[in-house]
């Protein structure tokens, strides 16, 4: 052990060690993919904690928790640590798309095969069918939830199909349907749901079945953010018991060095070199994300 | 063995020094002058302590026969069922909710039986209630059945000679005797039932009890929110385990006379 430490050191006099939080639905490329490569590449140790990018943020920004790297999707968590003085900028280093993942052995599977293929407004009438049991996280504390609230909006604009969105729905929060992150991977996983709200690269680590959605609904171009996307928005009651409206956010993973890093800024700079580099991308890409897109926050 | 309660007591200072602390620590950084309730607070309150009632009700009368028929019972049979307590007991919260999704799941086989009688188990207070009954009856039934297990033998078998039925043991008998630490374990399921999140993030997601809107509190506003509901879950909570105590205490003065474990009274 000493002699392996001893040797390690001796290689490389700056072992890097890097901690790193993230948005709760990257675990798996964060923990098997980024995470160890960088490690490897660096011969320091790598730590990883994912949750929802809300309370992560807020975790961080209270200093309740300290990390190297901060990676959150849609810049809205982001905002918390910059309000906090935490961070001066975010760089985009992937991006998702919103799709529909179904269950592979439900009975309506081979209707969600069909209109995945069709590339029509089909998968909107499999959605309403009623018996389909849809799953999606809440829109009160979970952006995905949010924004499969807007994909179906923009859907109904879209497809020129008035009140599907709602008659899928049954109310922005409709207890029959909205759940926490793990209780919907569960109840997907288990074909206890027909389909469910998802990111692209989350369904496709997780080998499921999807519907891809066309890219004026499936909120990833930040091209389409200001003329199209920003035409559709919907109120959610925020602590005070106020109305609070909600616009979409691009479908854009931002990472940011923190200043209070335990193992320095310089680490934290190192991981998030990594991540845009040729082989971190690869490793994105090869679990599914996209490539990032859009401008840097606050440059 | 002489004991000096002031050895005991220094001995007891670390573990309480231990505990004290988080608490201290949540009075400390408490902000009281800007105190007060996140939207929807109020509603999670009422959720768990409202449903918390109508669980611990179903735990206790459920698990009541098994802990009694367990402290009674011997051989294989005992062990089985010693098993079937065991294993729900050790499995970890997480794990039971995702167990629970694929049992009663709209598609699950207990689920789908259900929704032939029109009844579904998705994130109503039904499933909720399922998820506390889960999360603490394992619990109850252990401490319930040591209470049961330290009732004299000889006392029951006096019962069995003088003709009383195992109904009249077990009501005249082994419920009065046992009632202390009933009481414990009437407690311990209280406080199980009501901290329960890692079952109801899962299985129950709604209604909102406090451990979950503790997290969305996490989610939507912060730390501060959390230290505000967690005042008040103790404050909600905690008069019913201390009810449970209190009895125990007069219990323990009404009947002064220790109980013998071996011969008769």
């Amino acid at each position: 052990m000493a002699l392996a430490v001893g040797a390690t050191y001796s290689v490389s006099a700056m072992a890097t060690d890097i901690r790193v939080t993230y948005a709760g639905s990257m675990g798996k490329v964060m923990d098997e993919s980024l995470g160890p490569a960088f490690a490897k590449e660096n011969n320091g140790n790598y730590q990883g904690q994912g949750q929802g990018a809300y309370g992560m943020a807020r975790l961080l920004a209270s200093k309740k928790i300290t990390a190297d790297v901060f990676v959150s999707i849609t810049p809205g968590p982001m905002q918390i640590l910059k309000d906090a003085g935490l961070i001066d900028s975010a760089v985009p280093v992937a991006s998702t798309s919103m799709v529909i993942a179904y269950s592979p052995k439900g009975q309506y599977a081979q209707k969600f095969a069909a209109a995945s293929k069709a590339g029509d407004a089909s998968w909107l009438d499999v959605l309403a069918t009623p018996g389909v049991k849809f799953g999606r996280t809440d829109p009160v504390n979970d952006p995905k939830g949010q924004n499969i609230v807007f994909t179906l909006l923009l859907a109904e604009k879209y497809y020129s199909k008035p009140g599907i969105a709602e008659k899928i729905m049954g109310g922005v929060q409709n207890p029959a349907q909205t759940h926490l992150e793990g209780g919907l991977l569960a109840r997907l996983e288990n074909g206890q749901v027909d389909a469910a709200a998802g990111y692209e690269s989350e369904v496709i680590s997780a080998h499921l079945p999807y519907v891809a959605l066309p890219d004026e609904i499936n909120l990833s171009n930040p091209a389409e953010a200001k003329k199209w996307y920003d035409t559709v928005s919907f109120a959610i009651k925020d602590s005070k018991g106020e109305e609070k409206t909600l616009h979409t956010q691009p479908l854009v993973y931002y990472a940011a060095v923190l200043k209070n890093a335990p193992n320095g800024e310089k680490a934290g700079k190192a991981f998030v070199d990594f991540m845009l580099s040729k082989a971190g991308q690869a490793l994105y890409r090869q679990n599914g994300y996209a490539a990032p897109k859009g401008d840097a926050l606050y440059p | 063995m002489k004991r000096s309660p002031s050895t005991a007591m220094w001995l007891s200072l670390p573990a309480l020094l231990m505990l004290a602390v988080p608490f201290l620590t949540l009075t400390g950084i408490t902000h009281w002058h800007n105190f007060h309730l996140a939207w929807g607070d109020g509603e999670a309150i009422a959720t768990s302590t409202g449903l918390g009632l109508i669980s611990l009700l179903l735990i206790v009368v459920s698990g009541l026969p098994v802990a009694w028929w367990l402290s009674q019972a011997q051989g294989k049979a005992r062990a089985m069922v010693e098993m079937l307590v065991l294993i729900p007991l050790l499995t970890p919260p997480l794990a039971m909710g995702i167990l629970l999704v694929s049992a009663y799941g709209p598609y699950g086989p207990a689920g789908s039986l259900l929704a032939r009688l029109g009844i579904e188990l998705v994130n109503n207070p039904a499933a909720f209630v399922l998820a506390q009954w889960y999360g603490a009856l394992p619990y109850f039934i252990t401490a319930a059945r040591s209470a049961f297990a330290a009732v004299p033998v000889a006392i029951l078998e006096a019962g069995r000679t003088l003709g009383a039925s195992p109904w009249q043991r077990f009501r005249r008998l082994s419920l009065p005797l046992a009632a202390p630490g009933l009481a414990s374990a009437v407690a311990l399921a209280w406080v199980r039932a009501i901290g329960e999140f890692g079952i109801v993030m899962i299985f129950a997601y709604f209604p909102q009890g406090i451990p979950v809107k503790l997290y969305n509190n996490l989610q939507n506003d912060g730390v501060d929110a959390v230290y505000v509901l967690l005042w008040l879950l103790l404050l909600f909570t905690l008069p019913l385990p201390l009810a449970c105590f209190a009895l125990v205490r007069r219990y323990a003065r009404d009947k002064p006379q220790p109980r013998t474990r071996s011969g008769v009274i």
